[in-house]
């Protein structure tokens, strides 16, 4: 299924709606029930209210990651202790050796605009293909090209928790979209999210549903 | 300002949180000056012994001069004096602070505050109280560290590194493997030293040994121990039912001397549970029994220990009921504690490379696992405050219900920062809160007394009722409790003995302490619990 919206808000409140009424529902390992859409793909014409989908999470009762944590989320190169992983160091130092934004991305597109190699990895086979391992990046790869002067973004999702998790990613793919227009010195244009598994728990319908009013 | 404050300032703007004293300024100061002194430490010849104390007295009195000068302009402050009046300082200026360096260099201090709107009103109300206020971001609660498979020097610099890194307790973990491998002499310099360093920095050491695995040295370590009696070091036997039997002659001796001294004995019961307890000022510190499975299956050898508890809360439940009147409003109250705890873990998560800077190091390459099985706690004072058991039914599932509130709050929290990419461990665990926690705070204890005449009582009646509540307790505080049974002066080592073996045996209490000290040979019943 493919969704094609303005707006984030108005992305995601299509998303949403679309999961419930044509998803299916299943228990997942933590006993937990939700409904799944498989290949979900959304896109965002004009992602410019990234920060307002934050605000509407911060509307109820539980503690929403805060703007800051979430962009040095994605921005800090060093792996903190605390941390399994965590998507800066993959971006900016992976394994340690590899700024694959400034090192790779940056001068690639500024070389060749019409490049179709721009993609950056955060998925690590050597850690994450582990059986036992049950924390491993929901965030798998992400696609930048340049079309119409303007820089797009697509994002491959192994795992999305549609309700809790996309606002959050979606405001961390929109900043780093952003940060690479900025070095090339073009605009930030459309932005798609792929979700191999997209879905709502069950848990969370009332909040969906006020969401969704 | 002068050169030096400048340095100094620098210093402090790497360690923004931290207490330094002036043997840390100026070994980062004077690097090649304090290596020499340390070499002339390190020899046995008096001159230069002499040479060494002069240089350094020198070194330190220079820095002394600049300290205070910044103390004036009220840039920093003296935090505490530790022994031998060795002065602690740490910043006064707050987050964002810009203080004019020498040639209108900008040095900004970057200091974390945290908003904790979420508990404030109960903090004035002196309902809630948040332990170590002024280190209860930058430091944890409490650490275990493993004694397997190291020397008793190692452990040794292990704690030192550790201990500014806590701000309650250490344990230290099958401490009988270093009593047994180790020299007795060495045994009581390790034990004298690690009593000084406690009192220094005003930290629990925890010393968990398991009776049956004691070997040669283990008298004589109890009886340097018992002699000397560390103000701020406990023991925590870990005892099963069948070592009452095989190793009476140990826990004999072992209730003789403590008893003498007046010191407590803790007891774990291994039979009940595998993972360790041990005790802080704070109150009762233990791991989660599977997690503790998997950590000793998976991670133990690769890393020190492990992080027990981050930060921690303690509620009033007497004074809570004298300000509010509602189960909703003590339900509402425990998941406002249990906000703030995850703002603090926020802050401790993105600052922890700078704050733990020294564990993470001891702990190459496996950083991560050391804080893989971290809680929190809330803990509770006057919590079985109704003098009737029966009457605390009420109480329990109040708790009870606060408990599945706030897991399922830690449960939403987590799986919200890792959907976003934020893969937290965030857990909250309930225990009981000792005075020591904050004896202003806390005030007097009001528990129901309950007598034991004989040995028969554990069997019947008030006793039995009382004991079953306990344990009823015992399961929901997730974080470990302890019961506390005072011990008349006029006792038979025998009669002990054998009462452990019913605790052992027929109750499900994985913690109870003897205390030989309240009573002075006054009071003339048997015990009281």
């Amino acid at each position: 299924m493919i969704i094609t919206a303005k707006t984030c808000i108005e992305a995601w409140k299509k998303a949403l709606k679309h999961i419930l009424d044509e998803g299916i529902d299943f228990i997942d390992l933590d006993n937990r029930a939700c409904r799944e859409e498989l290949n979900l793909i959304v896109n965002i014409e004009e992602p410019k209210d990234y920060e307002k989908l934050l605000d509407s999470m911060k509307q109820f009762e539980w503690i929403y990651p805060t703007n800051e944590e979430l962009s040095t989320i994605i921005f800090n190169k060093e792996d903190l202790a605390i941390y399994e992983y965590s998507y800066g160091p993959r971006i900016f130092n992976f394994l340690g050796k590899k700024d694959q934004i400034n090192d790779y991305i940056i001068p690639l597109l500024k070389n060749d605009p019409n490049s179709r190699r721009a993609i950056i990895s955060l998925f690590n086979p050597d850690t994450d293909s582990d059986v036992l391992n049950k924390n491993i990046p929901s965030l798998m790869f992400v696609h930048y090209k340049i079309l119409g002067g303007k820089l797009n973004c697509t994002c491959f999702i192994r795992s999305n928790d549609f309700f809790i998790g996309w606002p959050g990613n979606i405001y961390q793919m929109c900043l780093l979209q952003r940060y690479i227009a900025e070095k090339l010195n073009i605009k930030a244009g459309v932005l798609t999210t792929i979700s191999s598994s997209a879905h709502i728990f069950h848990e969370y319908n009332e909040q969906v549903a006020e969401i969704l009013k | 300002m002068h050169d030096i404050e400048e340095s100094i300032l620098n210093i402090f703007k790497n360690y923004p949180s931290k207490e330094l004293n002036a043997e840390f300024l100026a070994e980062k100061l004077y690097p090649e000056e304090y290596k020499i002194i340390r070499e002339l430490a390190l020899t046995e010849d008096k001159v230069k012994l002499h040479d060494a104390k002069n240089r350094k007295f020198q070194l330190h009195r220079k820095i002394l001069y600049y300290l205070n000068k910044l103390i004036e302009n009220s840039i920093l402050k003296v935090s505490r004096t530790a022994e031998k009046g060795e002065k602690y300082f740490t910043l006064q200026a707050a987050e964002g602070d810009t203080i004019i360096g020498r040639g209108y260099k900008k040095i900004i201090i970057s200091k974390p505050t945290i908003t904790t709107t979420d508990i404030e009103s109960y903090e004035s109300k002196e309902v809630m109280k948040k332990y170590g206020e002024d280190s209860w971001i930058n430091r944890f609660n409490s650490i275990l560290l493993e004694c397997k498979n190291k020397g008793i020097e190692q452990i040794y610099k292990i704690i030192s590194e550790c201990i500014t890194n806590v701000n309650d307790a250490i344990a230290l973990n099958e401490f009988e493997k270093i009593i047994n491998t180790s020299d007795v002499e060495e045994l009581k310099r390790f034990i004298n030293d690690i009593s000084k360093d406690s009192d220094t920095h005003n930290k629990t050491i925890s010393l968990i040994i398991t009776v049956s695995e004691t070997g040669n040295n283990f008298k004589q370590f109890i009886e340097h121990y018992s002699s000397i009696n560390p103000r701020l070091i406990n023991i925590v036997f870990n005892v099963g039912n069948k070592d009452v039997q095989k190793h009476s002659k140990i826990l004999s001796y072992i209730i003789e001397k403590f008893s003498e001294q007046k010191i407590k004995i803790n007891f774990k019961n291994m039979d009940i549970s595998s993972a360790p307890f041990f005790k802080g000022r704070a109150g009762i510190y233990n791991f989660d029994e599977q997690e503790w499975d998997i950590y000793s299956k998976k991670y133990k050898g690769s890393i020190i220990g492990l992080v027990c508890s981050q930060s921690q809360i303690a509620l009033n439940i007497n004074r809570f009921f004298e300000n509010y009147t509602t189960d909703a409003e003590f339900r509402e109250a425990v998941l406002n504690a249990a906000k703030t705890l995850l703002l603090v873990n926020t802050i401790q998560r993105r600052k922890s490379n700078e704050y733990f800077k020294n564990i993470n190091s001891l702990n190459q390459p496996s950083i991560a696992e050391f804080y893989h099985f971290s809680r929190n706690y809330i803990r509770f004072w006057n919590y079985d405050w109704l003098k009737d058991v029966k009457e605390n039914d009420n109480l329990f599932e109040l708790i009870k219900s606060s408990k599945e509130l706030v897991d399922k709050f830690c449960h939403t929290e987590e799986t919200i920062f890792k959907s976003c990419g934020i893969p937290i461990r965030f857990k909250i665990v309930f225990s009981s809160a000792f005075r020591n926690y904050d004896k202003k705070f806390m005030g007097d204890r009001d528990y129901k007394k309950v007598t034991v005449k004989k040995v028969e009582d554990y069997y019947v009646g008030e006793v039995k009722e009382f004991l079953h509540a306990r344990e009823k307790m015992f399961e929901i505080m997730d974080g470990g409790d302890r019961l506390r049974i005072f011990r008349a002066s006029d006792f038979r080592t025998q009669d002990i003995i054998h009462e452990l073996g019913i605790l052992l045996n027929a109750y499900k209490l994985p913690f109870f302490t003897y205390d030989f000290s309240g009573l002075k040979g006054i009071i003339k019943l048997t015990n009281f619990m």
